[in-house]
C-alpha cells in the first residue's frame, strides 16, 4: 500500500516535471523570439539613423545652394534695376519719352477707384447680385456668359460712376469751354486732403488696397503690393527702403501709415500724369 | 527763360510757352498767357484794388430807392429825404445810407433794355447781352483775373450766398476755373477747408511729406511746369487750410457784430468787411428778395429796412478805415421796376430806367450820372446801359478796360469794345 502511494506520487512528480519541461521550452522559445525582434528592432533603428544623418547633410546642401540662388537673383536684379534706370535717364536726356499727359477727370476718378479696390468690391458686389437673380446665367453656355458679363460691366459702370461726377466737377473746365488744358487749383488739393470721399476709399474695408496691405507682414512685400497696385511697377529699391522706412516706428498705428503711404502716391505726380 | 526741366538740351533753352515773369505757379498751363499789355501789372502791382459788389437779387425798385419821384402818379407813398449830399435826394427807406452818400455816386439813367431776370443778370454781371453763341466771364472773374498776383494763397473772387454754397460756380468761362467763384454758404467756410476729425495734423504732415518724397524721385526725371502746378496747388491749399480764419465771421469784435445786426444780411456785411480787409479782390454779397410784383411798398420798408443799417455801416467802416480809395463799391440789380403800380399794389420788371449806386475807388463821390423824366419813365440824359457800367467799374479799379485777354492764341476784349466807360463818373 505503501508502495501503491509512493508509486503514485513518483507519477504524480514525473508528470510535473514534463508540464514544467514544456513551459520551460515555451519560455525559452519565447525569449529567443524576443531576442530576435529585440536585434532586428536594433538593427532598423540604426538604418533610419543613418537615414536622418543623411536627409540632414541634404537639408544643409539644399539651404546652401538655395542661398547662393537667392544672392545671385538679388543680385540679377539689382543689375536689372540698373539698367533699366540708365536706359530710362538716357531715354529722358534724349527726350526719347513720351510727354506727360494728365489723366482726365474721368480717368482720374476711374483710376483712384480701381486702385483702391474699391471697383474690385462693387465688381464682386454686383456678381454676387446678379447670379442671385439668375443663377443659371451664370455657368450656363458662352452666349449666356457674355450677356452675364456685360450686365455685370453696366451695373459696375453705374455703380462706380456717381462718383467719377464729383471729379468732372472738380478737375474739368467749365461746360461750354475747351477741355484741354491742365489747371491745378487750390480747391482740387482740399478735395484730395479733407474730401470725405478719398477717404472712405482708403479706410481699411474687406479686400481693398489699405486692407490687403495690413495682412502683409514685411515690409518689402508692403512696398511690392503699394507700388504694383497703384502704379503698376515694381519699387525701386530706394522705394523700398523708404517704405520701410516709413513704417519702422509706427507698429501701434500701421493701419493709419498705410493709409497716408496710399495717399501719398495716390496724389503723387506719377499717378496724376501718365 | 531757361528751362530747367527734364533734359535740359539745347531745344529746351528757348522759352516755348509764356510765362508771366518765370514759372507762374498754380496757373493754368498752356492756354492762357499774360495781358496783351504786359505793363498794366505792374501798375497794379503798386495797390491792391478790390471791389465789393451787393447784388440786390430780384430788381430793386428805383423810385423807393435812388431815385423818388414824390408827388407824381408814379411816385408811391414814400417821401424822399435829403442826403450828405446837398441836391441829392433818396427814398426815405434809406435814412442811414443818406448819411454816407458823400461817399457814393448816383448812376440814375440805365437802359438796358431787358426785363428778364436771368439776362439781366447776366447783362449787369458780363457788360454783354447774353448770347447762345458765347459765355463771357462775370465781373468777379474779370477783376480776380486782372487785380490778383498769380501766387496768390487765398481766392480772388468770393460770393456770400444765403445758403448752399460749396461747389465751384460756372462763372469764369475763358478765363478758366481758376477764377470762378467761391461760393461761401451763409458765411462757411469754402468747401473741403476743415480737416476732417478722422485725420490729424500729424497724419496730415506725414502723408503730405510721403507724397513730396514721390514727387521728388518722379521730379529727377519728368518734371514739367504741369507737375510744378500741380504740386505746388497743394501748397496752396495748405496755405488756404492755414488761413481759414479769414472766413469766420465771429472771430470780428462783439461791438461790430451788433452794430451790423445779428441776422444774415448783417453778418454777410461784417464778413465781406473782413473778407475786404484780409485783402480778397472781389466780394459779392446778395440781399433778397426785391421782385415785388405784389405789395411792393411793404417789402420794400421791410428788405430796405434790413439792408440799410449793415450797408451803411458797411460803407463808413471802409471809408473809416481808409480802405475806399482801394475799394469800389457796387450796389446793382437785375433791373428797376415799373413806375406804373399794378393791380396788386406792385411793380413790376422794369430796365427802361432805372438806378445804380456806386463809389468808391476812382468813381467820384456825390455824383448824380443822369437823369430821368418827371415820373420816371424814361430817361432824359446820359443813358447807359450794362456795358458802359462794366467799362466804368473796370476803370475805376485802374484795369484798362479797353485791353484784352489772350485766350488760346486769340485775343478776346475785357470788355465790350462798341461802348465806352462813363468818363463823367470816373475822378
Amino acid at each position: 500500500q505503501a508502495v501503491v502511494w509512493v508509486k503514485a506520487r513518483y507519477d504524480q512528480l514525473v508528470a510535473r516535471q514534463s508540464t514544467l519541461k514544456k513551459d520551460l521550452e515555451q519560455e525559452e522559445q519565447s525569449v529567443r523570439l524576443a531576442a530576435e525582434q529585440l536585434a532586428t528592432a536594433q538593427r532598423a533603428a540604426g538604418a533610419s539613423r543613418d537615414e536622418q544623418t543623411q536627409a540632414v547633410r541634404h537639408v544643409a546642401e539644399a539651404e546652401q545652394q538655395w542661398a547662393e540662388l537667392n544672392q545671385r537673383a538679388l543680385a540679377a536684379r539689382e543689375l536689372s534695376l540698373a539698367a533699366f534706370t540708365r536706359a530710362t535717364e538716357e531715354g529722358v536726356k534724349r527726350a526719347f519719352i513720351a510727354p506727360l499727359d494728365p489723366l482726365t477727370p474721368e480717368q482720374l476718378g476711374w483710376s483712384i477707384q480701381i486702385v483702391t479696390g474699391i471697383a474690385a468690391q462693387h465688381r464682386a458686389a454686383a456678381a454676387a447680385e446678379l447670379a442671385k437673380k439668375s443663377p443659371a446665367d451664370a455657368a450656363a453656355t458662352e452666349e449666356k456668359r457674355r450677356a452675364f458679363e456685360r450686365e455685370l460691366e453696366q451695373t459696375v459702370y453705374q455703380k462706380l460712376n456717381g462718383q467719377v461726377r464729383t471729379f468732372v466737377e472738380l478737375f474739368g473746365h467749365a461746360s461750354g469751354q475747351p477741355q484741354r488744358d491742365f489747371y491745378a487749383t487750390a480747391d482740387q488739393a482740399l478735395f484730395f486732403a479733407n474730401g470725405g470721399v478719398l477717404q472712405s476709399w482708403l479706410a481699411p474695408n474687406g479686400d481693398n488696397l489699405t486692407a490687403r496691405l495690413s495682412r502683409q507682414t514685411d515690409s518689402s512685400q508692403v512696398a511690392e503690393e503699394l507700388y504694383l497696385s497703384v502704379f503698376s511697377r515694381r519699387p525701386s529699391r530706394d522705394e523700398i527702403q523708404a517704405v520701410t522706412q516709413y513704417l519702422a516706428g509706427r507698429n501701434q498705428d500701421r493701419a493709419t501709415a498705410l493709409q497716408e503711404m496710399a495717399w501719398g502716391l495716390i496724389t503723387s505726380n506719377e499717378f496724376r500724369f501718365q | 527763360m531757361k528751362c530747367t526741366y527734364s533734359c535740359g538740351s539745347p531745344e529746351h533753352l528757348v522759352a516755348r510757352r509764356q510765362f508771366l515773369g518765370g514759372v507762374s505757379a498754380g496757373t493754368i498751363v498752356g492756354g492762357l498767357g499774360f495781358f496783351a499789355r504786359p505793363s498794366s501789372a505792374e501798375t497794379l502791382a503798386k495797390k491792391q484794388m478790390r471791389v465789393l459788389c451787393v447784388n440786390m437779387s430780384g430788381g430793386l425798385s428805383q423810385l423807393e430807392s435812388w431815385d423818388p419821384k414824390p408827388g407824381t402818379d408814379t411816385g408811391g407813398p414814400f417821401r424822399p429825404i435829403a442826403t450828405t449830399v446837398p441836391g441829392m435826394h433818396i427814398c426815405e427807406l434809406l435814412p442811414e445810407t443818406a448819411q454816407v452818400m458823400h461817399h457814393l455816386s448816383l448812376v440814375r439813367s440805365i437802359n438796358t433794355k431787358e426785363n428778364d431776370h436771368g439776362k439781366g443778370h447776366y447783362f449787369m454781371f458780363t457788360g454783354r447781352r447774353q448770347s447762345p453763341a458765347m459765355d463771357y466771364p462775370r465781373l468777379g472773374a474779370v477783376a480776380s483775373k486782372t487785380l490778383v498776383p498769380d501766387n496768390a494763397s487765398l481766392p480772388g473772387h468770393i460770393q456770400i450766398t444765403p445758403g448752399g454754397g460749396g461747389g465751384r460756380a460756372n462763372d469764369a468761362a475763358y478765363l478758366g476755373p481758376k477764377y470762378a467763384s467761391v461760393s461761401l454758404g451763409n458765411g462757411k467756410p469754402p468747401q473741403y477747408s476743415t480737416r476732417p476729425d478722422s485725420i490729424s495734423e500729424a497724419v496730415d504732415q506725414q502723408r503730405n511729406q510721403f507724397r513730396q518724397m514721390a514727387n521728388d524721385r518722379f521730379a529727377a526725371k519728368r518734371r514739367t511746369a504741369m507737375t510744378d502746378a500741380y504740386t505746388s496747388s497743394f501748397e496752396q491749399a495748405q496755405e488756404l487750410m492755414r488761413q481759414r480764419d479769414v472766413f469766420d465771421v465771429s472771430q470780428e469784435p462783439a461791438r461790430d457784430q451788433d452794430r451790423y445786426g445779428k441776422h444774415d444780411f448783417g453778418r454777410h456785411c461784417l464778413l465781406a468787411r473782413r473778407l475786404l480787409e484780409k485783402g480778397i479782390t472781389f466780394v459779392q454779397v446778395s440781399h433778397s428778395n426785391y421782385d415785388t410784383h405784389y405789395e411792393n411798398f411793404d417789402f420794400h420798408i421791410e428788405q430796405l429796412g434790413e439792408f440799410d443799417k449793415p450797408f451803411a455801416t458797411l460803407v463808413t467802416d471802409i471809408a473809416d478805415r481808409g480802405m475806399l480809395e482801394s475799394t469800389l463799391i457796387v450796389v446793382l440789380s437785375e433791373f428797376g421796376r415799373t413806375p406804373r403800380i399794378n393791380a396788386n399794389y406792385g411793380r413790376d420788371h422794369w430796365g427802361t430806367a432805372w438806378s445804380i449806386c456806386l463809389g468808391g475807388a476812382r468813381v467820384q463821390r456825390g455824383a448824380i450820372i443822369g437823369k430821368t423824366n418827371k415820373n420816371g419813365t424814361a430817361v432824359t440824359d446820359r443813358e447807359v446801359d450794362g456795358g458802359h457800367l462794366f467799362h466804368t467799374y473796370l476803370q475805376a479799379v485802374g484795369v484798362d478796360s479797353t485791353g484784352n485777354f489772350e485766350v488760346d492764341g486769340r485775343d478776346l476784349p475785357i470788355a465790350d469794345p462798341t461802348v465806352a466807360p462813363v468818363e463823367e463818373l470816373l475822378a
